[in-house]
């Protein structure tokens, strides 16, 4: 049997590798689980998040003899402190990924044998918890949400108004659909880690022009598409409705702008016609979560609407063809 | 045997040519002139019947690659490429001055093809122009009825040509797996 396993606190590029394998030659060792208290949990230690859920899993294994296994990724790691976490150095390769796997199958069958007392029930309660914690997040308090603030500002008093983050300011102008960094692009995913509320972040009305430094700009759309994906970070926003019918009027530019989990084929589909989340989720057999963290960068950058009426959802029906597009799909990815 | 066609088509020095090159498994067969027109002030010589490429499948699948000739006096042949195609990629300079009149001829001439199969666009040499006008372009596939895929992409670069491929296979059947990535880095 597999080990049912989350992917948490890791990169979109990280979490497409690893759950690219653990679907095709890692089947037999991982299942990736969305909806049940999982076996095995591999996350990212480098960052804050990754920190934060592994001392809580840490804390919790003290109180409750916590089942769960942590593989913890890491570009320093130290001698397995723990039984139940697993430090792997980055970047992980499948073997040391099936080497993780069995040797959690192990541990997992001794404690069988041993047949520890665990309180289920606490168990469960914990990991639900804890679920509820790491997959949804409330955008109002990420950059999202302050983007999507100054963004409305700018656009109803037609001036540019700027975003102060410690030392980092984005110009926002409405009226040219551009937007200002006073920093490298690249810098935009560490903003998306932090917390931020109105005293963290202000937006006052002004303009960069006239500051020293050199900005950076793009169009505003861009700047909110990566900015709910970097914010999101494979969890799903709160506060959008799974059952409203929402159409994509306009395809995000995805050569340029980050890529989300199969976006090409949720542009695909909800361009066809209006559809809700839950709709796509099933007609494209992915999880929920990949469609909410992109209608709500689509929904951002104004690729999207929500439609007020209801629609009538057509069943998309597959094409005569499919073994040779995913044939081609397949030679496309791999080159 | 199974064979498939992909038809590449757009304005002149968009990087048609390119692109089949880029994303082709043997050597391009192309069918270059030396430029005789203003297009010669553009590149020294340009395509005047197709260019040829393939993607080799397995033993019995191969996708052809035709680049269709961009100057409209051989706009006889676009018609003749594109019998039987499963798609059109169509590649647009944006660097050039009449992007909508472009887009519209492009649009006009695959007409009949496109409401029947499948069609992306591709924006080139992007780098050369003043930046992307997305809602000029949008409303010029609005205005001719249609919502296909549109990336920004550079012709000399494989992961963009392979995305607008794979923009195009999944615009016709988007329940289509994608996710095959068997290397964990």
């Amino acid at each position: 049997m597999p080990l049912s396993v989350q992917l948490l606190a890791m990169s979109q590029s990280s979490q497409r590798n690893i759950s690219g394998f653990i679907k095709t030659k890692g089947k037999t060792y991982f299942s990736i689980s969305d909806s049940q208290p999982t076996q095995v949990i591999i996350l990212d230690i480098d960052n804050q998040e990754g920190k934060k859920l592994l001392l809580e899993h840490q804390t919790k294994q003290n109180i409750t003899k916590d089942s769960i296994k942590i593989i913890a990724l890491t570009l320093s790691p130290s001698k397995d402190s723990c039984s139940s976490i697993i430090q792997r150095q980055k970047p992980i390769t499948s073997i040391e990924l099936i080497r993780a796997a069995e040797k959690i199958r192990k541990l997992i069958s001794n404690n069988q044998v041993s047949s520890s007392k665990i309180n289920k029930d606490a168990i469960s309660e914990v990991i639900s918890e804890n679920k509820d914690v790491v997959q949804s997040y409330e955008p109002s308090g990420t950059l999202q949400g302050m983007l999507r603030k100054a963004v409305q500002l700018s656009d109803k008093e037609k001036t540019s108004v700027v975003l102060h983050i410690q030392n980092y300011r984005i110009e926002i102008n409405a009226s040219n659909n551009l937007a200002y960094l006073s920093f490298p692009k690249n810098r935009l995913r560490n903003l998306c880690y932090y917390p931020l509320n109105t005293s963290t972040c202000l937006i006052k009305k002004e303009s960069l022009k006239n500051a020293s430094e050199e900005c950076i700009s793009l169009s505003i759309a861009e700047l909110s598409w990566n900015t709910a994906l970097l914010c999101a970070r494979g969890r799903s926003p709160k506060n959008l409705d799974n059952e409203s019918t929402y159409q994509l009027k306009r395809w995000p530019n995805l050569t340029r702008w980050l890529p989300s989990n199969y976006a090409l084929s949720i542009a695909s589909l909800w361009t066809k016609a209006p559809y809700s989340i839950t709709a796509i989720s099933q007609q494209l057999d992915i999880p929920i979560t990949d469609v909410r963290c992109f209608i709500s960068a689509a929904l951002d950058s104004h690729l999207a609407i929500i439609c007020k009426e209801a629609c009538e959802v057509i069943p998309f029906k597959t094409h005569n063809n499919s073994s040779l597009f995913k044939k081609l799909l397949n030679h496309l990815k791999r080159a | 045997m199974q064979q498939y066609k992909i038809i590449f088509s757009g304005s002149v020095g968009a990087g048609k040519s390119t692109a089949i090159k880029v994303i082709s498994d043997i050597e391009v067969v192309a069918t270059e002139a030396r430029a005789s027109d203003h297009i010669q002030k553009m590149k020294e010589s340009t395509t005047v019947a197709m260019d040829y490429g393939r993607i080799n499948l397995d033993a019995e699948t191969t996708v052809h690659l035709y680049g269709t000739p961009g100057q409209e006096r051989f706009s006889f042949m676009w018609e003749i490429l594109a019998q039987g195609a499963l798609g059109l990629v169509l590649l647009i300079d944006c660097s050039a001055t009449a992007i909508k009149t472009d887009i519209n001829r492009y649009l006009a001439a695959f007409k009949d093809f496109i409401k029947e199969n499948a069609v992306v666009i591709g924006l080139t040499r992007s780098d050369l122009s003043t930046g992307i006008d997305w809602e000029m372009i949008y409303d010029t596939l609005a205005e001719n009825d249609i919502s296909a895929p549109v990336f920004e992409v550079d012709a000399r670069n494989k992961t963009d040509i392979n995305m607008l491929v794979e923009a195009l296979v999944l615009s016709i059947d988007p329940t289509i797996d994608s996710t095959i990535n068997p290397v964990v880095t």
